[in-house]
């Protein structure tokens, strides 16, 4: 069994749904600091692993915003923070293989936190290296859309010092219709629906909307009203700049953290039509039997 | 193979000790917002996954009480943290194998964090839950007592659209004696000696302590002297409302919250009751 093969037996059998290899060289135009070979200076691909979050959090997720607060605790917990756990221990678990069995460097990236706040950013871009592994395409929200579940899929990174075959990228239809629907149900305007970002990935041109990071951020803390976030904060609407925000976090009591777990809003990620096929549920069973331990340890 | 018998592999695979199942209509009796079909309109069942608190953990709370205040922390990680962790994961793992295989939405409710700590609800109660599913029946101090564990059991509660057959209501002997230890044991006085919550569960009837929550988690949260909780915090001796409660996190400062990130520095009152036929009561 190839290296490829023996990757994605343990990908597979740590939950992962996603697997795929981008090349170095699709970074070719990210941030300085932020592409494999700024971290690994002899990193030759990256490996990708993306979840599903499951349907019974997005559903939670919206009776959140219908109004049932208590609904963000599942979305937090399942949508959000377990499934990163778990892809981390993915990552683990490749991570030790890799190095352990075959004595090839790497460079593990966490799923979410930890991060930088101050920037508000990972180490690596996840969503766009799921883009560049082929298994996504960008839609208009930023997020990565892939066609079975749209942009309601969780990821991780791992940089390796092997040549590894890489997946070709995404070529079909683009899966991003422009609706929109994204730009108008973000609870703090934090999306454009003018101004975008363009960017190339080996030979194709993407683009998607220009996000304030700052907002963004805000809802997701559960900092912003109309959000169903911390009941008791002290919330200031009128946080547009970067200073703004850290004036607001230095000011945040230890009660406002309290509840503060995870995402609290995540709505353009749950109400973005790509992969929602209602009929998905009842229709799309998979013939492969998850009878998972999802407690297995490294 | 029949859907009962293909979860009880699930969790067996994942090392969880109950399993139970209840309709939908068990919880009709429950608070607006926090039924089943409140979470989801479309639920059929309750899916309720426990798991043993290990004996250590139960042995370190004892040892905190008696003055080992160290002892609270293998108490708290692996009597209360990993536990629930634990009861997370596999409840991701029968969530994703019942979106897999049958298709249907499956509504996962925490273990424990995060939930709202203003009204100290979480979105569903996985006690109730356990009691719908026929894992056991209240006992006064409100915990779900087991035949085998008594209360040293935690929960989580899975919401499914699928239809799967419920398992009857607990009919054993009663396991509460009410013999009120654990209102005698715990260091607020939370619990009350003679008030009741009256449960209607279809044609079961029971009834447990009327609880002051405010009261219980400044205890679990080791905000309140005589517990083995933070030591330098800057702690009256007891509150009494939730805004006394609120007043007192928000003057929390970061010091004070080093030793709790998550878990709870208290229950004494599940730790000494005699219900259950676990080594920790022979």
């Amino acid at each position: 069994m190839g290296l490829k093969d023996e990757l994605r037996e343990i990908a597979f059998d740590s939950h992962a749904d996603y697997f795929g290899i981008g090349s170095v060289d699709r970074w070719a135009n990210a941030p300085i600091g932020h592409r494999p070979n700024d971290l690994l200076p002899s990193a030759k691909s990256v490996l990708v692993l993306g979840m599903r979050i499951p349907e019974g959090a997005i559903e939670a997720n919206m009776r959140a915003f219908e109004g049932q607060r208590h609904g963000i605790f599942s979305y937090m917990l399942f949508g959000y923070y377990r499934l990163n756990e778990m892809l981390d221990k993915a990552t683990m678990k490749l991570m030790r293989h890799l190095e352990i069995r075959h004595r090839i460097a790497t460079f593990p990236n966490p799923a979410s936190v930890p991060r930088d706040d101050y920037m508000m950013m990972g180490v690596m871009s996840n969503r766009h290296a799921a883009v560049c592994a082929g298994l996504a395409d960008f839609g208009w929200s930023g997020l990565a859309l892939t066609p079975e579940a749209g942009p309601r899929v969780r990821w991780t990174t791992l940089v390796i010092d092997r040549e590894i075959e890489p997946d070709p990228l995404y070529d079909g239809p683009k899966l991003c219709k422009g609706c929109k629907d994204c730009v108008n149900i973000c609870p703090v305007s934090a999306l454009s629906r003018e101004h975008s970002v363009e960017l190339t990935i080996g030979e194709r041109v993407f683009s998607y909307a220009v996000l304030s990071k700052t907002r963004c951020r805000y809802a997701v803390y559960g900092l912003a009203s109309g959000s169903p976030g911390r009941l008791q904060a002290e919330i200031n609407d009128n946080v547009y700049t970067h200073g703004e925000w850290l004036t607001m976090l230095t000011r945040d009591n230890a009660w406002n953290k309290t509840e503060r777990f995870a995402a609290m809003c995540g709505r353009c990620l749950v109400n973005c039509p790509v992969g929602r096929d209602p009929a998905y549920h009842k229709t799309n069973k998979s013939s492969v039997q998850v009878l998972g331990n999802c407690n297995k340890d490294i | 193979m029949e859907v009962k018998e293909a979860l009880q592999k699930v969790v067996s695979e994942n090392d969880i000790d109950y399993l139970g199942i209840s309709s939908v209509q068990r919880f009709e009796n429950v608070p607006e917002g926090h039924k089943p079909i409140d979470l989801l309109p479309s639920a059929r069942s309750v899916i309720v996954l426990g798991l043993r608190i290990p004996s250590g953990a139960i042995r370190a709370n004892d040892r905190a009480f008696e003055g080992l205040r160290h002892a609270i922390y293998s108490y708290v990680n692996f009597g209360y943290n990993k536990v629930n962790e634990h009861l997370d994961f596999s409840a991701l793992a029968v969530v994703r194998y019942i979106e897999r295989n049958y298709g249907f939405i499956a509504y996962a409710i925490p273990a424990s964090w995060p939930r709202d700590e203003y009204l100290m609800m979480g979105a569903m109660s996985n006690r109730y839950a356990a009691v719908c599913a026929g894992l056991g029946e209240f006992g006064w101090s409100g915990f779900v007592l087991t035949a085998q564990d008594g209360p040293r059991v935690r929960w989580i509660s899975i919401i499914t659209e699928m239809e799967i057959e419920p398992d009857p209501l607990y009919h054993g002997p009663k396991l509460c004696k009410g013999c009120k230890k654990c209102v005698d044991t715990c260091p607020v006085g939370a619990l009350a000696r003679e008030e009741s919550v009256e449960v209607k569960i279809g044609e079961y009837r029971s009834a447990y302590s009327l609880r002051n929550k405010a009261l219980c988690r400044s205890a679990t949260r080791g905000l309140v002297r005589g517990t083995p909780g933070r030591l330098q915090a800057d702690i009256p001796y007891s509150i009494k409302t939730m805004e006394e409660w609120y007043e007192l996190n928000k003057k929390d400062d970061p010091w004070q919250r080093m030793e709790i990130a998550r878990g709870n520095y208290c229950y004494r009152c599940m730790t000494v009751c005699p219900a259950g036929k676990g080594e920790h009561c022979e």
